[in-house]
């Protein structure tokens, strides 16, 4: 069976932004499409259409020229569109063949029972058909990364899609289980399936697409035949013109270096990092996932293994070696997922607020805390970041994802940090909310904090970070200061590709 | 900014704000219902509503009382602590046989505590630091615990306490003597005691930082961790405070017994124990619950004994309905979290 | 570390209460004469069948990643509807009992899978309640049972192998088939593994948990019939503790507290064989029956410290 794949106008709006504005692309039976973009330009929006999982408020979807329409999950299903994610979802101690299956077992003889054998011969089939030699009788949990992730394709095979959709597929992946995946990727184009294949290195798209389509903002801004095109070109389309020139504001780089690193491992992850952290300065750490970025963070503050390399701290006193336990001290860490390490959601705003400064409203031998203060210190910080909250009582999970945010800079903020790490800030955040929390951190910074944001939009790099460094494989790849920080640079430096050679 | 229109729309109905209203406040509900069955049982039950019989409510909360303090700290801080009970038999018993061959209450009630404590200790290292899953971990106990007071005791219980312990802990101050009654009725130590207890580490709990601290461990450990608490080690500590309760039963019930036993408390009290803290809004998942929730839930779960006792009814029926109890608790609390 | 080391420490994980069992069985016959003798296994045999029995269901609620502390008390129910049924026919006295199982382990199925409580706080309450059910039933006293089922609890077969422990191993068995054969065991694997997912991905959930309970509490009582049957009387403490025996045993034979991974046979059996193995090879040898508690205590805390470190090795 061969499908061919057309979303025609496309438009899906959530509260204050419009997400996908009236967007058309065709993929062929046979095709390969490339999907690119920044993040929040919009693809997961459409490939969440596509999945039944948001209802797009105009436009369709045609399979083979029929209106499909796709409400639930099970529609996406049953219409033969089938998701490969970047976070696999699997039972680790149950076999390969059923986990491929777990939803529609074969039938054994006996009433009730499975047909394990039918299964795993199902299984070893999809996977034949591969080129994979994985046992279908393995548990799941003896796979490899990229062996997981060939079952996952394998499922998708034998469920019969017809429309394949990679989700940045490569990212976890070594490069010799990257080949293996380019070369089931050319084996399914073989067979006529409609594939979309999302990713930001541009190399793998210039290597394994027919075509491409660019996202930014909601809006298709070109697509066309990959021969036709040069790698800079797309990142030109990625990016924008109008964006890519130098930021409006730069602070002056110069003050005088708080935190030095030198040589951070962690086996696997981290290959020796070499990064200074200067007083009023923000320094942007930039790269793609996997590439060592909150592995790098959580190694030095000690909440996952490090097993090498030294710290250096300066204040007042001189430069000395910092431990662990008192860089967390001194630190702010605005943690990439507020929900499960950034906020206690079932706890009052201001408990949240407070936590990070107890001490300050502990008083006596008995160490009491003066409630009443945490209170007005929580109530004036509501003011001063202007959160939404019915009351400084309201438990933090009725918030908005943004005022969420902005609770999880008051509890550091109340600290006065030396060092302020942000992983992730704008999450999850929406625009006026960002543009608060922007000022913000240039505030802080003005104010002399030391400054690490961690970001993967890439328009955010460019106005906050007055240094960026490129972090790639574990390793710093590159750095640019001030005004030679440009969006293309950025990309290019953080694919492995330099804009220019392309 | 305060944004009064989402408040006002969430509290529509004034059942609905009410509800919201109740489930802010946890310790609302013990409250209510020992007011409530102290209400009823004092206008239905005949005696109920004593001086005596109050007196002896009172003295029972001492029985009970510190290790339901004990397993609140444990829940708040996100574990659960079932060795407890048999804790109290192991201290107890070594406690008492020193006493006995020493004549001395100090070291007794020294041993107690301190064997109390290393259980604690034990429960503790293999929760906080070895990463094991509390109610395995303190069954494990729970059966070393018990096993060692019959090993130590040969399965005898130890007799020949000191008078002056006994006298000390199982008194009664300021006997009054009420009509006929030939006996006096005092206010029993052990209630004073726990009635101590329950203000100073219920204050702890809701007042200090140390208090706070254990409270956002149990309400998002990764949390705490990153926000500048050690976790490993406030985790330990509610641990180590349960077993000190548990050494602080050992006195309180071997006084009143006259003797330590193997099985000072019956194994079905540890559902109470559960049922008390669960009861005054503790939950399995950490970061609520109260000492005076609990104290609450303690006072409501022993009234009904009390009055179960008083009306005649069987100890049988008097398990199936506080079981019953404990699983509508629970069932509250599901509704809660909706 | 080098491949052929984590290989052996891997099997170390997986095997290593097999072989524990082996050194302690090896233990025992070289230490105590009458140890390895056919009455004395016939002994043993006898005092795991009850453990086995509820130990089997258990192990089914485990895998899903809930629990079930009732099963002691569920054991005590089943044994007072024998007692209730003394005059009748052996079988409907056995039917009576293993139907009073089933619909205490459908409730609790239903107040976990369906109403969403926490198994651990709802199955303890029940563990009272239902206790009190069997007390007031048998009013705190000792009670007889049919003569039938008196005479099935002392059947030998080829006047050796006692019948229960044949009923408990067959028990187990039946479960460990609808684990690994069926399309409900092949469910309850995965919902341990990964509740959400499952759901996600299609499993019926709340059905496959309720069916873990029921067949749980079917095997509890089976545990309790067997007791009355092979004493001819309900004691008052039938199941008394069992429940927490009995999530040793099963924690101990490698089923994971953690959900997704274990299995009745072999390893709920190796469980229930090793604790009363030592506690009968202790009793052989002549050492206090008081120690036993202290080995038994410190054999879950090393089962556990295994079974956490075995989740983390594979969680990362």
């Amino acid at each position: 069976m061969t499908a061919t794949l057309h979303m025609e106008g496309v438009t899906k709006a959530f509260p204050g932004v419009k997400a996908l504005d009236c967007v058309s692309i065709t993929v062929q039976a046979g095709e390969v499409m490339g999907l690119v973009g920044v993040n929040g330009a919009g693809k997961s929006t459409l490939m969440n259409v596509l999945g039944g999982i948001y209802m797009p408020e105009e436009g369709h979807v045609e399979i083979n020229g029929r209106r499909v329409e796709l409400r639930r999950p099970s529609d996406a299903d049953e219409a033969g569109i089938a998701f490969i994610h970047q976070e696999l979802l699997y039972f680790p101690t149950l076999t390969v063949a059923e986990n491929m299956f777990i939803s529609r077992l074969p039938a054994g003889r006996l009433p009730f029972t499975v047909d394990k054998r039918a299964a795993q011969n199902r299984a070893g089939e999809a996977l034949g058909q591969l080129g994979s030699a994985i046992r279908p009788s393995a548990p799941m949990e003896t796979l490899s990364v990229g062996e997981k992730q060939v079952v996952e394709i394998a499922r998708a095979v034998a469920q019969g899609a017809d429309i394949v959709i990679f989700d940045e597929p490569s990212s976890s992946l070594s490069i010799k289980e990257k080949d293996a995946l380019f070369a089931i990727v050319r084996k399914l184009k073989a067979e006529g399936k409609a594939i979309i294949y999302i990713s930001h290195f541009l190399d793998e798209i210039e290597e394994l697409c027919d075509s491409y389509a660019v996202l930014r903002n909601g809006r298709l801004v070109g697509s066309g035949s990959v021969a036709t095109v040069t790698r800079s070109q797309i990142v030109e389309l990625i990016v924008g013109q109008a964006m890519s020139g130098p930021a409006a504001r730069k602070r002056k780089i110069g003050g005088a270096p708080r935190l030095t690193l030198s040589g951070i491992r962690r086996d696997g992850i981290l290959h020796g990092i070499d990064l200074e952290f200067k007083r009023g300065e923000v320094l942007g750490l930039w790269g793609l996932l996997g590439s060592g970025r909150t592995e790098l963070i959580r190694s030095i503050l000690g909440l996952d293994p490090m097993h090498g390399g030294s710290m250096t701290f300066n204040d007042d006193g001189g430069s000395r070696p910092i431990g662990h336990r008192e860089l967390l001290e001194r630190t702010a860490y605005v943690t990439e997922n507020r929900r499960t390490d950034g906020l206690f959601l079932d706890e009052a705003v201001w408990k949240n607020i407070s936590a990070t400064t107890l001490d300050q409203y502990a008083a006596g031998r008995m160490r009491v805390l003066d409630k009443a203060a945490e209170e007005r210190t929580a109530i004036s910080m509501i003011e001063r970041l202007t959160i939404r909250t019915p009351s400084h009582r309201a438990r933090a999970a009725n918030l908005s994802g943004g005022n969420q945010q902005k609770v999880v800079f008051a509890k550091w903020l109340n600290r006065k940090p030396e060092i302020l790490i942000l992983d992730e800030p704008t999450r999850g955040v929406d625009v006026g909310a960002k543009r608060e929390i922007g000022e913000l951190v240039e505030s802080l910074a003005d104010s002399g904090s030391s400054v690490l944001l961690v970001t993967s939009e890439i328009e955010e790099m460019v106005a906050l970070a007055d240094r960026v460094a490129v972090i790639r494989d574990g390793v710093i790849a590159s750095e640019a200061k001030g005004e030679s920080i440009t969006e293309a640079d950025l990309m290019a430096a953080a694919m492995g590709t330099e804009a220019a050679d392309a | 900014m305060v944004d009064e229109s989402q408040f006002r729309a969430s509290g529509a109905s004034p059942g609905l704000k009410l509800w919201h209203w109740i489930s802010a406040n946890p310790a609302l509900l013990p409250v209510a219902l020992s007011v409530a069955m102290a209400i009823i049982f004092a206008l239905t039950v005949p005696k109920f509503a004593d001086l005596r019989n109050i007196m002896n409510i009172f003295g029972q909360l001492g029985f009970l009382g510190f290790l339901c303090i004990g397993m609140t700290y444990v829940m708040v801080a996100g574990g659960i602590d079932l060795s407890s009970y048999t804790v109290v038999s192991a201290s107890a018993v070594v406690g008492a046989t020193a006493m006995v061959a020493t004549d001395s209450t100090l070291l007794g009630c020294v041993l107690m505590l301190a064997i109390g404590c290393s259980f604690g200790i034990v429960n503790g290292i293999a929760v906080a630091y070895l990463r094991m899953i509390p109610f395995i971990v303190t069954l494990s106990t729970m059966v070393v615990a018990e096993g060692f007071a019959i090993w130590f005791t040969q399965a005898q219980s130890v007799y020949g306490l000191p008078d002056a312990f006994i006298d000390n802990f199982s008194a009664r101050i300021l006997p009054m003597t009420l009509g006929i009654s030939p006996r006096p009725v005092g206010i029993p130590v052990a209630g004073i005691a726990v009635l101590v207890a329950a203000l100073a580490l219920g204050f702890v709990l809701s007042r200090t930082i140390y208090g706070r601290r254990v409270y956002l461990t149990g309400a998002n450990e990764e949390t705490a961790r990153i926000s500048g608490v050690k976790v490993r080690r406030i985790e330990f500590s509610t641990y180590a405070i349960a077993g000190i309760m548990a050494g602080i039963t050992a006195i309180v019930l071997t006084a009143d017994l006259g003797t330590a036993t193997t099985a000072m408390v019956r194994d079905v009290r540890l559902m109470d124990i559960i049922a008390a803290t669960v009861i005054g809004g503790a939950s399995l998942k950490g970061g609520k619950g109260s000492i005076l929730g609990t104290m609450f839930g303690l006072l409501f779960l022993t009234m009904l004994s009390n009055a179960f006792n008083l009306l005649g009814v069987s100890p049988f029926i008097a398990m199936v309905i506080k079981g019953s109890v404990l699983v509508a608790v629970i069932g509250l609390d599901v509704l809660r979290a909706k | 570390m080098h491949e052929s080391m984590i290989q052996a420490k891997r099997i170390g994980l997986e095997y290593g209460f097999y072989l524990l069992l082996l050194a302690i069985v090896a233990v025992f016959t070289v230490i105590s004469n009458s140890f390895l003798t056919v009455s004395n296994f016939v002994q043993i045999a006898i005092a795991s069948t009850f453990l086995l029995a509820a130990a089997a269901g258990l192990t089914l609620v485990l895998v899903t990643g809930e629990i079930d502390l009732s099963i002691g008390s569920t054991a005590y129910v089943a044994a007072t509807i024998v007692y209730l049924t003394a005059d009748a026919p052996a079988g409907l006295s056995i039917a009576a009992a293993l139907g009073a199982g089933l619909a205490i382990g459908l409730f609790n199925g239903w107040i976990v899978a369906y109403l969403g409580m926490n198994s651990l706080l709802a199955t303890l309450g029940l563990m009272i309640a239902y206790r009190g059910v069997a007390l007031v039933i048998t009013e705190g006293t000792v009670k007889q049972a049919g003569e039938g089922l008196a005479d099935l609890g002392q059947l030998k077969l080829f006047g050796v192998i006692p019948l229960i422990f044949l009923t408990a191993l067959a028990i187990l068995l039946v479960f460990q088939w609808i684990l690994r054969k069926t399309r409900l065991g092949t469910y309850w694997l995965a919902i341990g593994n990964n509740e959400d997912s499952a759901r996600k991905i299609g499993v019926p959930v709340r059905r496959a948990k309720l069916a873990a309970y029921a067949l749980c509490g079917i095997s509890a009582a089976a545990s309790g019939t067997l007791l009355a049957g092979y004493l001819g009387e309900i004691t008052t403490f039938t199941g008394r503790g069992m429940e927490f025996q009995a999530v040793a045993a099963v924690v101990i034979g490698g089923t994971s507290l953690f959900g997704g991974r274990g299995s009745a046979f072999p390893g709920t059996l190796a469980g229930v064989l090793l604790l009363i193995i030592i506690n009968n090879g202790l009793g052989t040898r002549g050492v206090s029956p008081f120690v036993y508690p202290f080995v038994a205590g410190a054999l879950i805390f090393f089962a556990i410290y295994l079974d956490a470190i075995k989740n983390r090795a594979r969680s990362s």
